[in-house]
């Protein structure tokens, strides 16, 4: 791809950089409290929600996997992958927040506190924060700086993330959302453009579809049922996502989240689809020969782009990568900070933490936070293995809890709510250490085998063993009457 | 599959535009806003 860059792509990239920068500058100028810095002063209207949900929640994991998935299955990766997370969202907007929105919190950890207590709080803390630590992002980055210019992974990755904390030091979530705005428009339309060439250079999708191979157009794929189970429970994960939390309880009002998130559901549907074609686009390029059988099918997506994209829309396109990088970094080291310090430290005090030193802290925890995810990103081979230990630790910790707080109609035993959260964090650490220590690898299945049983299905053994605890912890004592 | 295709252009495209200009309208709402508020009210 280095070789179709040019000087006018890189002063493209190096605007958007130095854009994003003064943005940081000024935000930073009305920040004078926690709640200013943390939840930008509870006052985020549609525009800036649909924005900062569509960027934050889709980094480089979605543009790069759906691409990729597509690349090898075909558009299973949209109707049996993408489109079980629609109904999570559109269940987060009508269900989920306006219920949300009537209890005093900040974080999902407090609000997981509000219903069970300190004890539930901390262990949603801690899963929380192995969730937002952006590792993903973060190891995306390089793979970029590398592909495209050659860089060595770690300096992109650094450079990337260095560029994100400083704006979110300096002007926090309000910062966060004023350029996740900015990097929503560029991310969005880059992918937009990058589509329409493709569709314009392949004679559209007869063309294509004539071409390739017809079991890659079938909708379900080849996928085993416990591999559906999986990805559907997965898919559940917005209904109890950290940044959509801290973003329902920042919005200026219910209207406003709940219109975003369904305006959100559509751009994310859109999105979803044009990453799902491009990947198709760059498996047609490898059978008629214009790109390299050999290349590495998780940088498809650079690759076609390089192929397809003229002299300053290729400068667009890789900002727009960055840009859905930074604005996944950005709002998840945010919330990892505050998980440490406002989630984990500040209940563990007798006396508060002061406002000032809230503040100072939760911009010490960020930067901290954004070097051990730098170090961690390093460290993983595939980042789909990440993803599925973070959203396993979350999910199995979180959603028992969750789920029957918000629906049930009588309030369970905070005793329950512990039960359940620290059974389900404890269970998803020990299976995941387990399939590290014991577990084979498996290069046919692609993934670490223990007993048989891939790695994927910890979630089918720590999420039924969250709700036995709470099942359990429930006996006793008859339930207070909400 | 091509008016699909065609359909999620438009949305990522002119839609994100769209979704740009209205916060860019709310924006300058608020600064409109602050800017009365500093103001001293008409005699």
């Amino acid at each position: 791809m280095a070789e179709h860059w040019t000087g006018i792509d890189s002063a493209i990239l190096a605007a958007y950089m130095l854009g994003m920068l003064g943005i940081g500058v000024i935000a930073m100028r009305r920040i004078s409290a926690f709640e200013d810095w943390f939840m930008a002063g509870r006052g985020l209207t549609t525009p800036i929600l649909v924005a900062t949900l569509v960027s934050t929640y889709y980094g480089l994991d979605v543009t790069f996997g759906s691409s990729e998935t597509a690349f090898e299955e075909g558009v299973s990766a949209f109707f049996a992958y993408s489109a079980p997370f629609y109904l999570a969202y559109a269940a987060c907007a009508l269900l989920v927040a306006p219920r949300l929105r009537k209890i005093p919190a900040r974080t999902l950890p407090e609000a997981v506190a509000h219903f069970y207590g300190p004890s539930a709080g901390r262990a949603a803390a801690f899963a929380s924060f192995f969730y937002s630590a952006p590792i993903l992002s973060v190891a995306g980055m390089g793979l970029i700086g590398h592909a495209v210019f050659g860089w060595d992974p770690l300096l992109a990755a650094a450079g990337g993330a260095a560029i994100a904390l400083v704006y979110t030091l300096m002007g926090g979530l309000l910062a966060d959302a004023l350029t996740d705005t900015v990097q929503f428009a560029i991310m969005c339309l880059s992918a937009s453009v990058a589509a329409a060439f493709a569709l314009h250079a392949l004679g559209g999708w007869e063309g294509l579809s004539e071409r390739l191979d017809p079991s890659l157009l079938r909708p379900g794929g080849d996928l085993h049922v416990s591999d559906l189970l999986v990805y559907g429970l997965v898919a559940m994960s917005p209904l109890i996502e950290p940044a959509f939390y801290q973003r329902i309880f920042a919005g200026v009002g219910i209207r406003a989240v709940r219109n975003a998130l369904l305006i959100g559901l559509v751009i994310w549907a859109a999105y979803d689809w044009i990453m799902v074609f491009l990947g198709l686009v760059g498996r047609d390029m490898v059978a008629t020969g214009q790109l390299d059988a050999g290349l590495d099918s998780s940088s498809i997506l650079l690759h076609v782009c390089g192929e397809l994209l003229p002299t300053g829309v290729l400068g667009l396109f890789v900002a727009g990568l960055f840009a859905s990088a930074m604005s996944t970094v950005d709002s998840y080291t945010l919330i990892a900070a505050g998980n440490l310090v406002y989630d984990g430290v500040q209940p563990l005090r007798k006396q508060p933490l002061s406002d000032r030193a809230l503040l100072h802290w939760t911009r010490v925890a960020a930067a901290v936070t954004l070097a051990v995810s730098l170090l961690l990103a390093l460290r993983f081979d595939r980042l789909r293995d990440a993803w599925i230990f973070m959203a396993t630790v979350l999910i199995s910790t979180v959603m028992v809890p969750m789920t029957v707080a918000l629906f049930a109609p009588r309030r369970a035993r905070p005793r329950a709510g512990a039960a359940a959260a620290w059974t389900g964090f404890a269970c998803a650490m020990g299976l995941f250490l387990c399939f590290e220590i014991f577990g084979v690898y498996d290069p046919e299945e692609e993934t670490r085998l223990l007993l048989g049983a891939p790695r994927e299905w910890a979630l089918l053994a720590s999420l039924p063993a969250s709700a036995l605890a709470f099942v359990a912890a429930s006996f006793g004592r008859p339930a207070e009457a909400r | 599959m091509n008016a699909v295709t065609w359909i999620a252009i438009a949305i990522c495209g002119p839609g994100a535009l769209f979704v740009f200009g209205w916060f860019l309208r709310d924006l300058l709402r608020l600064r409109r806003g602050h800017r009365d508020r500093r103001q001293p009210p008409p005699a």
